[in-house]
């Protein structure tokens, strides 16, 4: 609807420049057209009101302005005041930056954004635009994917100009700067990216600026859109910008040297460069204690590692390798699986898919019928399929662990990879047992090798090793510890804080 | 780009269709845990298998299945006509031979042991007194009779019976030209099986039987012993039981170039659990340990001799020499052997009576 | 002539001893024991030490080599032999380079075949491995390191399950100490270069480090590591087996791991072969990159190419391997090769080159 309305629009324009040379009046009459294009849409309000000491004609899109606006502040000084030009509007009303123009591209473009447009005469070529537009936004609520116990509950809402406020609010510094682009041909998305002047790697700001102003596309309506649309390389599974709902972690980030982008209607912020230890770093870790924040952090990873191949092995052994089960737990395993009718790797596929489709229906169910359906489903489905015999209970609980732990993973997007990288793993298991789960991970890990974030490699600091980056990749060492930037970042400048003071040591008794 | 989709393909096709691998799954095959050897005639063996199939509820039932063959690979696959699973040799537990068999050698059927790569090394090789297929046609208590057997022996090895031996010890000894090997010696005793002894081997031929009131000793000459259980009698109504005991050995090795001498001195450290008699006072610890001395030093020279007159060396006296021996002829040992002196010297520390004191 | 390589393709220099390190280690670390028992018997590990500093003294001669010249083995052969004769002993090398390929390919899968699945075809599982090797080899040499550095993360925790079969060990194996005639070290020190072969591409790879002089002692620590993991190995093996049953078993490293029992996992040695698919395949990477490498810089073809019909030609190389007697034939033959390459030839190409150096300089 709207690209033929634009096409239209776009031809009228070419030919009334044609038009040009034999009407001089071209412009007021292309006004005047371009309006009467916009009644032929229902929520486009054009009226003429006579009465008033300088009577004027009035139009807007009722959909995009807020009425309060309008009843509060124009009319009232439109219907009260002598106004003998346009100009003296931006004395009249209490509104700012009153726009007076001609220019159609821009009258068009700010009607768009919710701007009343007045005018004198309806053939006036010149009218004056007033900002009214409707600030529809969702309140600031908690952030529900990337959840934390303690620390800043707050998350970005679909406004770019409040996410810019939470950001700004925690970086009060002129370094911050915010570039800001518009993109998208149908849905003219204003694109903010942030970064710290000084401490940002001027090549990753440009990787980002160039990779956004290259970009074509219709309809940028997430941040996500531009996460597939720049990544280093589209057909990996893995996310190569990380993206996140909480302030907190963007303000913490561009302290780091990241660059962050914004979108506008998009409660998600991009950051990046990023490497692939990054996404399993809750924030929270850094609100704890290091002991704690590191623990955990380690218990995450060891929950990446079985959830990725405890299937996979339990697949590989039951299937092949008989031998590795030691004699004691051979009773077990034999008795769980005599019933079962289907071979082990058809066992877990179902079992792996049940547990997708309950996740995938708890998703998009509301939240209080979801989790009844995730508990009933789990509980229900599991003791039923073990009856059945469809499946051994010892799968059951793996299965049940193995999601478990792809949830511990604080990213949404990294948590569905890991749950979708078991498949091959499975298949390869079921093809050559474990050598096929070594197979399987030669090649991921060249795939992760191979992979770059904005240039920089997706695996440091295990590949390239880089020591420094250690203190806050697998455990968190503590602040003290950490007065310089991540290397892997290439920050302008590298020093956070003056290690000797947070490193000065006191004498007993002093 | 069509062309990398299309190898991509050609190339997953190719590893599906070529590269498949027949299956193994755990509740389809029948893994035999215990195997037995009887003697069948001349260059002919009997070999039951005795596998466990593990019901639904728990339970479970033993089952054997025997075949003859002259090589013992060949009664698998006769077996494999009468088992509902494909049987498989990866899980075998306990390999039982009888003391007929051994006696007219277990050379040939050692070799599938150690060339099929899915038999684990951790596997005990035993002999029965009996026929084999009798002791494997019972089922002990509520376990399967591979995993009874091997955790008899395990047991045992562990607490202070039996010295070490399993596949990988047995290989070793069987290939080494300075020792000879041993295994454990089993028998039906009623319900349960009883470790009787140890059977001596020369090569792969059974030779002789140690009694189990010589394995202590035995088994202080070989390794470190660390949970010993000992019994002397200080005169007829004057028993006490020594427990806990801790040994050492140290073997001296004298001219080893030309005649070889070799001293062991053996040391045991251990606590008196039990003791039948009057007074347990300094007087009489001493004349227990003068007393385990003495029979320490009794049980293993006429071991020993008793070995040299056989010509096994399941203790490893060559293996002694030779590590203490430059240029050493395992020819010239062979020779020597019989007529190489060994002195024992043993030397007993109580360290604890016990709780009670005195009397 | 020099084209110096780009500084993004330039890996870091202590990397070089992953380098070393991951392309010394092959699938001989399964073997090699008993090739060496057979000859030295519990002396074995003395003949492990000596041919390690061996090695560590032709490393040294590598470098005085490549710190002049700064550039690859194809070069150095060119200058110092003329363009004819150079270019054919940089053909010999090529060829050596796509033959230790194939000899490790075929013995990896040999080991799979006869320890995992014993019906398993050449074919599917060296496409498979060989796809890989393309994936890594073609995006680079900074991925084929990467690849190296992981493998040797993997193999340190290898290290730990050597420790188990010392329960299971007799010390006195190893006494007396030097027991062995001279020629019978000399043998088996022979024997042991098969082993320690892989640090000669680093006459490949030299002008892809950053600051390459700074490299060399990564060069020897990555040797030394080598060194040690054989020398562990080698001693585990002789206290665990006795010495003729150590002559009459393949692959005494999987043997030794079929001992370790844990309490939710037994048999070592399957994940053991697993882990092995990870270990061997970095070797595989860097010799192939080499190869392609030296082809590209001898005939000035693009490396893509080459590299695709080298992996064919090694798919079809192994596939023709068929059984255990011509394995262990071109075994022999690449270790005979390897010997008089990289043991007795880079003395001489050392003696030449300085001598034509010296020479140059007075003129």
């Amino acid at each position: 609807m709207k690209k033929w309305f634009r096409n239209k629009y776009n031809q009228q324009v070419q030919s009334s420049k044609k038009m040009s040379h034999t009407n001089y009046d071209q412009q007021d009459q292309s006004l005047f057209a371009l309006i009467n294009q916009f009644k032929q849409s229902g929520d486009f309000v054009h009226f003429y009101n006579p009465q008033s000491p300088q009577p004027f004609w009035i139009s807007y899109f009722s959909s995009l302005i807020d009425v309060e606006i309008l009843h509060r502040d124009i009319l009232p000084y439109l219907n009260t005041i002598k106004l003998s030009s346009l100009e003296e509007l931006r004395g009249a009303l209490p509104i700012e930056n009153i726009v007076i123009t001609s220019d159609l591209e821009i009258i068009q473009k700010e009607l768009f954004k919710g701007f009343v447009l007045i005018q004198f005469n309806e053939e006036d070529s010149a009218c004056a635009l007033v900002r009214g537009e409707i600030k529809k936004v969702r309140e600031l609520t908690i952030a529900e994917e990337e959840y934390s116990v303690v620390g800043p509950k707050e998350g970005f809402v679909e406004s770019l100009a409040t996410n810019l406020n939470l950001v700004r609010k925690r970086l009060p510094v002129s370094q911050l700067l915010v570039k800001k682009m518009e993109m998208g041909k149908l849905s003219k998305t204003e694109v903010a990216v942030l970064y710290l002047e000084g401490i940002a790697n001027e090549e990753n700001v440009n990787t980002v600026l160039q990779r956004l102003q290259k970009l074509e596309f219709d309809q940028i309506i997430d941040s996500s859109v531009i996460a597939e649309l720049i990544a280093d390389n589209g057909n990996s599974v893995f996310p190569q910008l990380m993206d996140t709902e909480r302030p907190d972690r963007v303000a913490g980030v561009l302290g780091e040297g990241k660059v962050v982008i914004l979108v506008d209607g998009s409660p998600h912020a991009l950051i990046g460069p990023i490497n692939v230890v990054n996404f399993f770093s809750a924030f929270e870790d850094y609100y704890m204690n290091w002991q704690m924040a590191s623990a955990f952090r380690v218990i995450r990873l060891f929950a990446v590692i079985f959830s990725v191949l405890v299937t996979p092995i339990y697949v590989a052994i039951v299937t092949y390798h008989y031998q590795l089960i030691p004699k004691d737990l051979m009773v077990t395993l034999v008795t769980s699986r005599r019933m079962v009718p289907l071979p082990p790797i058809l066992e877990a596929l179902v079992m792996e898919l049940t547990i997708e489709l309950l996740r995938e229906a708890g998703a998009r169910l509301p939240t209080k019928v979801g989790t009844t359906i995730g508990i009933v489903g789990g509980i229900v489905i599991g003791t039923a399929a073990v009856e059945a015999g469809v499946t051994s209970n010892i799968l059951l609980i793996i299965t049940a662990l193995a999601a478990l732990a792809a949830f511990t993973t604080p990213i949404y997007r990294m948590s569905s990879t890991i749950r979708l990288i078991r498949f091959p793993f499975l298949l390869f298991a079921q093809l050559w047992g474990l050598l096929g789960i070594a197979v399987a991970f030669i090649f991921l890990t060249t795939h992760l090798l191979r992979l770059t974030s904005l240039g920089r490699p997706y695996l440091e600091p295990i590949y390239p090793p880089r020591l420094g980056d250690l203190k806050d990749a697998f455990i968190r060492l503590p602040f003290s510890w950490q007065s310089k930037r991540p290397m892997f970042l290439q920050a302008e400048s590298q020093k956070r804080f003056v290690k000797k003071q947070a490193k000065e040591k006191r004498d007993i008794d002093e | 780009m069509k062309v990398k989709a299309v190898i991509i393909g050609i190339i997953t096709v190719a590893v599906i269709i070529y590269g498949r691998q027949p299956t193994r799954i755990l509740d389809e095959i029948s893994m035999p845990t215990a195997i037995g050897y009887d003697y069948a005639g001349k260059n002919k063996v009997k070999v039951t298998y005795t596998s466990t199939i593990y019901k639904p509820d728990k339970s479970m039932e033993t089952t054997t299945l025997s075949a003859k063959d002259e090589i013992s690979k060949e009664t698998l696959s006769k077996i494999q006509k009468k088992s509902v699973g494909y049987v498989v040799t990866g899980k075998y537990e306990v390999i039982v031979y009888s003391k007929k068999l051994a006696r007219h050698g277990i050379e040939n059927y050692i070799d599938t042991l150690q060339r099929d790569p899915s038999i684990s090394e951790n596997l005990y090789l035993t002999v029965v007194d009996d026929e084999a297929k009798k002791i494997l046609d019972k089922q002990y208590g509520v376990e399967d009779t591979g995993m009874y057997i091997s955790k008899l022996i395990e047991h045992n090895t562990e607490n202070g019976v039996l010295p070490r031996m399993n596949l990988h010890f047995f290989l070793g000894d069987y290939y080494s030209k300075v020792r000879d090997p041993f295994l454990p010696l089993l028998e039906q005793d009623g319900e349960d099986v009883n470790i009787k002894g140890v059977a001596l081997f020369k090569g792969g031929r059974y030779v002789k039987t140690l009694r189990q009131d010589q394995l202590f000793t035995f088994r202080a000459l070989i390794e470190k012993v660390t949970l010993g259980n000992f019994k002397v009698k200080l005169s007829s109504s004057e028993y006490a039981s020594i427990e806990g005991i801790r040994t050492r050995h140290r073997y001296h090795v004298r001219n080893g170039k030309k005649e070889p001498e070799i001293d062991i001195d053996l040391y045991v450290k251990g606590n008196i659990r039990e003791y039948q008699g009057k007074k347990l006072d300094e007087r009489k610890s001493k004349k227990i340990e003068k007393k385990v001395e003495e029979k320490l030093e009794k049980q293993a020279t006429s071991m020993i001799r008793s070995f040299q007159k056989s010509n096994i060396d399941p203790l490893g006296l060559g293996r002694q020499v030779r590590s203490r021996t430059r240029d050493f002829s395992n020819k010239k040992w062979r020779e020597q052997y019989s007529d190489v002196k060994v002195n024992v010297r043993a030397n007993a520390i109580i360290t604890e009576k016990g709780v009670v004191d005195g009397e | 002539m020099k084209t110096p390589i780009k500084e993004q393709f330039l890996v870091a220099p202590f990397l070089v001893f992953f380098l070393v390190h991951s392309t010394q280690l092959g699938v001989g670390v399964l073997s090699f024991q008993r090739d060496i028992a057979e000859f030295a018997g519990q002396d074995s590990w003395i003949t492990v030490i000596v041919s390690g500093i061996i090695v560590h003294v032709l490393i040294w001669m590598i470098y005085t080599i490549l710190n002049k010249e700064k550039s690859s083995l194809i070069v150095i052969h060119q200058n110092v032999f003329g363009k004819w004769l150079g270019g054919l002993i940089n053909i010999l090398f090529i060829l050596h380079f796509l033959v230790i390929s194939i000899v490790v390919l075929r013995t990896f899968i040999e080991v799979v075949q006869v320890w995992m699945f014993p019906s398993l075809r050449t074919l599917p599982l060296a496409l498979v491995y060989l796809c890989s090797v393309y994936y890594v080899v073609s995006s680079g040499f900074r991925t084929v390191t990467g690849v190296c550095f992981i493998g040797v993360i993997f193999s340190l925790f290898l290290i730990v399950t050597f420790l188990a079969p010392w329960e299971f060990s007799t010390l006195r194996n190893l006494l007396p100490v030097y027991d062995h005639s001279f020629k019978e070290m000399a043998n088996s020190i022979k024997e042991m270069t098969f082993p320690f072969i892989g640090f000669e591409f680093l006459l490949m790879y030299y002008p892809f480090i950053q600051k390459p002089k700074t490299s060399q002692k990564w060069a020897h620590y990555g040797n030394l590591a080598t060194m040690a993991i054989y020398l562990i190995l080698m001693l585990t093996a002789l206290v665990y087996f006795e010495q003729e049953h150590l002559l009459r078993t393949s692959w005494p490293t999987l043997t030794m791991w079929k001992i370790i029992n844990f309490s939710f996992l037994e048999r070592f040695e399957l994940i053991g072969i697993a882990f092995g698919a990870v270990v061997v395949f970095p070797k595989m990477c860097l010799v192939l990159w080499a190869a392609s490498r030296a082809t590209k810089e001898l005939f000035k073809v693009r490396q893509i190419k080459i590299l695709v019909f080298l992996l064919s030609i090694c798919l079809i190389g192994s596939c023709i391997l068929k059984d255990r007697d011509s394995i262990d034939l071109l075994q022999k033959f690449v270790s005979m090769v390897g010997f008089y390459l990289s043991i007795v030839y880079i003395p001489i190409l050392f003696l030449i080159y300085h001598l034509r150096f010296r020479m140059g300089g007075k003129r």
